[in-house]
């Protein structure tokens, strides 16, 4: 899951240089709301919890 | 003054990635393996680096300003939290100091400083910064290679560590 978020912020350097504005603004804050859930779940100790 | 606000954007995001350069380098050769939250502090950076790389090749606008001051926030709340917990009198603290201070202190105080920093540059602001360069300079793209090289550093040593899960201890 963290990958995902590093992979994101690949796929957002290379669009912006591929011109897709756009697609790249919303890539930024899907990152930035991934970043901050998996933020969530390490502050609130959601992961040590027996599901 | 248009080309100083974009090299100075440049200028950023080279300073960003020169920190996490020196992480990687404190990680290869004196085995400090990043824990989550820093991690999570490497994304801040590289939000703030995404965000001035969008002013260096769309032009400076103020929405992209906005998102580095999104990305800036949610790395100084990552550091904040981490700064928290180590500040307890008797606490240990994380990783090798530098100069005296934590790392995500380090991390903390670049982060307001990133947020100071989007404050000058809005106050300098003018609408011709919109417009870019016919030709793209070489530098930028040096500055996006670097900004790629990075990014992709930070895909393997996260593989490593932590594979596909969440990078919990």
């Amino acid at each position: 899951m963290m990958i995902s978020i590093f992979v994101l912020l690949f796929f957002i350097v290379i669009f912006t240089v591929a011109g897709w504005r756009r697609t790249a603004i919303a890539l930024y804050f899907f990152n930035l709301i991934l970043a901050a859930f998996v933020f969530w779940l390490h502050m609130t100790d959601a992961l040590k919890i027996n599901w | 003054m248009d080309e100083i606000v974009r090299r100075l954007n440049g200028l950023w995001i080279v300073i960003y990635c020169a920190m996490i350069t020196a992480a990687f380098e404190l990680q290869v050769f004196d085995h400090e393996v990043p824990c989550p939250l820093c991690y999570l502090q490497r994304v801040g950076m590289l939000s703030v680096s995404a965000g001035a790389f969008f002013n260096l090749w769309f032009g400076v606008r103020i929405f992209h300003y906005g998102m580095i001051l999104m990305g800036a926030l949610l790395g100084a709340s990552f550091a904040g939290r981490q700064v928290l917990i180590h500040i307890c009198p008797g606490f240990p603290t994380f990783g090798i100091p530098f100069w005296g201070v934590s790392l995500y202190t380090w991390s903390f105080i670049s982060f307001a400083c990133s947020v100071l920093m989007t404050a000058i540059l809005l106050l300098m602001y003018r609408p011709t910064q919109r417009n870019i360069p016919e030709k793209t300079p070489f530098w930028v793209y040096a500055i996006g290679a670097y900004l790629v090289c990075v990014i992709l550093g930070n895909i393997v040593s996260v593989y490593m560590d932590c594979g596909f899960t969440i990078c919990n201890e």
